[in-house]
């Protein structure tokens, strides 16, 4: 790979330890892509992976980031982060006990410190693109499998889909090596998607997107899908669908035509290519994919998770709406998740009291539903649980080693069974 | 000397096993980071041990943590030994470069077809080359 001077002088460690194996790891990728350069990124999104989950599996993650971090007294460029695992403003409302706060606060804190101290942006959110806006076009370095998508496809920045561990050096040094995604002519599409007859997108829900995104994901394996037949989303479920995409599958991009910036006809969104194949998304496959995701079989449940936390204000208010005169099933936990700007904008627009009363939790900058439950449910005393999102169905049977498993429901069921205390 | 087949090498490092195939994509994710058991559902690899295999497979899949998960399984004795993919992608060469597992991708001819299971093979990334024994 071609270094320029400064570069090579990085490499070689005159700015200290931290960023000479920063630099080390950038250049180790490039040449397994056969990379020619580094280009200078614009913005990074970190997951502190030692702050998103506590107890044991936190100590071992700990380790992880140190040797891109010796010496390094600043982050290269803007970089936000993602959520953090409890939300540690308000404990006492989540109903955690003290062991659990104890296990978190061990971690935790010393997570934020080593991130925030070094400038990083204390967003705590997985939708950092709503607090701090990307543009189209801009080269970032993003981790989180929902951000990384939701920037390549709805932004249409350009990003690699940085694992959380590579993230890191690429904050570190504000560079990427160039190859893959950042380049347009291999953003083009490479496999068709279409939504079969027996289905009407305009009635879609979120979990119906993010299942119908699953199921075409895990077929379309690793090759760039063009979806075409929905004629428009909103920002919310844009969120379900894309992140699906790399839940099942391993693109780190998508296009719908009509709808993403890099798909305003069929025609652009291949650009040169063939489609390799056309895959019919219908009914029987939409149903296939809420069953998958679907692993519980007790139908008392113990916890409903909306939101792992990326709620926006609409959903919030929607959640609040069909929360009106009704009560949390008693001893179930039902947490609604978002980041701490929404969370203080739904304060004042008295969406928080309005959820709180019925019993349900509106939770700040936690994943909670995809890292507490899976790491401590016994502690936490959740063993089912019910959710919309793809990432918590999904993870967290897998995380937990099939502890806890779950059931995948659009919103108005979940709050139904939220209230009910049971799947029937 | 057995039959050489020839990619493209990631990181550093050899490492000799024996291989175990499969046509599904797999996610580092679903490896017992200690028992290096592969358990992801409806997968033909559901339930086997992967865990001191050469793992050859179409590439890589999974959420952002597939890096961290492959570095834990290598602290902890459930990784695999090397991995040989098809194609490669951002997050399954960097997982194999930051756990330190030798990695070779794109072989010239297809690798589904060239090495199969339980066959002894030596992997080696600085070369770039897979060697069935």
């Amino acid at each position: 790979m071609k270094l320029t001077k400064e570069e090579q002088s990085l490499l070689e460690g005159e700015k200290g330890p931290g960023v000479q194996r920063s630099m080390r790891h950038l250049v180790e990728t490039g040449e397994a892509f056969d990379a020619e350069r580094l280009i200078p990124i614009t913005a990074a999104h970190l997951v502190m992976l030692e702050g998103q989950v506590a107890g044991p599996a936190a100590e071992a993650f700990f380790g992880m980031p140190e040797p891109f971090l010796e010496d390094v007294t600043s982050f290269a460029v803007p970089t936000t982060l993602n959520s953090i695992c409890m939300d540690l403003s308000r404990p006492e409302k989540m109903n955690i006990s003290k062991d659990v706060q104890e296990c978190v606060n061990k971690t935790t804190p010393k997570a934020i410190e080593r991130y925030v101290s070094r400038g990083a942006i204390p967003t705590f959110t997985c939708t950092p693109y709503t607090i701090v806006p990307l543009t189209y076009g801009q080269h970032v370095a993003a981790t989180e499998g929902g951000v990384v998508e939701y920037v390549n496809s709805v932004i249409g920045a350009r990003t690699h889909y940085e694992s959380i561990a590579s993230a890191v050096p690429a904050a570190v040094v504000g560079k990427v090596p160039l190859y893959g995604l950042h380049i347009r002519k291999n953003r083009y599409g490479q496999v068709l998607i279409k939504i079969g007859d027996d289905l009407v997108p305009e009635i879609f829900t979120y979990a119906d997107y993010g299942a119908i995104a699953f199921h075409a994901a895990a077929l379309a394996e690793d090759r760039i899908p063009v979806w075409i037949g929905i004629p428009t989303m909103s920002e919310a479920a844009l969120k379900y669908f894309t992140i699906a995409h790399c839940i099942s599958g391993a693109m780190a991009l998508e296009h719908v035509v009509g709808v993403t910036p890099e798909a305003p006809t069929l025609e652009e969104a291949f650009g040169p290519n063939k489609p390799e194949g056309t895959i019919i998304v219908d009914k029987k496959a939409l149903d296939s994919a809420y069953e998958y995701m679907s692993t519980a079989d007790k139908s008392e449940v113990d916890a409903v998770v909306l939101g792992c936390p990326h709620l926006d204000i609409n959903e919030i208010k929607e959640i609040a709406q069909s929360l009106t005169g009704k009560k949390v099933h008693s001893g179930l936990r039902f947490w609604c998740g978002t980041n701490e700007h929404t969370w203080q904008l739904a304060q004042k627009m008295g969406l928080v009291d309005a959820i709180e009363k019925s019993g349900a939790f509106v939770t700040s900058n936690a994943c909670s539903g995809t890292c507490n439950f899976p790491m401590m449910p016994d502690l936490l005393g959740v063993h089912t649980l019910v959710t919309n999102s793809v990432t918590c169905a999904v993870m967290v049977p897998a995380t937990s080693g099939n502890q806890v498993l779950c059931y995948y429901r659009n919103m108005k069921d979940c709050v139904d069974i939220a209230v009910k205390g049971r799947v029937s | 000397m057995g039959k050489i087949l020839k990619g493209h090498g990631v990181g550093k490092g050899q490492a000799e096993g024996e291989a175990l195939v499969t046509r599904q994509m797999i996610s580092n994710d679903y490896i017992g980071f200690a028992d290096g058991v592969y358990r992801e559902k409806d997968h033909e690899l559901d339930g086997q041990k992967v865990g001191g295999k050469i793992l050859v497979f179409p590439a890589g899949k999974g959420s952002s943590v597939v890096a961290n998960s492959l570095i834990l399984a290598k602290a902890l004795g459930g990784a695999p030994a090397a991995m040989v993919f098809e194609r490669a992608n951002t997050i399954q060469v960097q997982s194999t470069l930051l756990a330190q597992i030798p990695a070779v991708y794109s072989l010239k001819e297809s690798l589904l077809e060239g090495i199969k299971t339980s066959q002894k093979v030596k992997v080696d990334a600085d070369n770039g080359t897979v060697e069935i024994l």
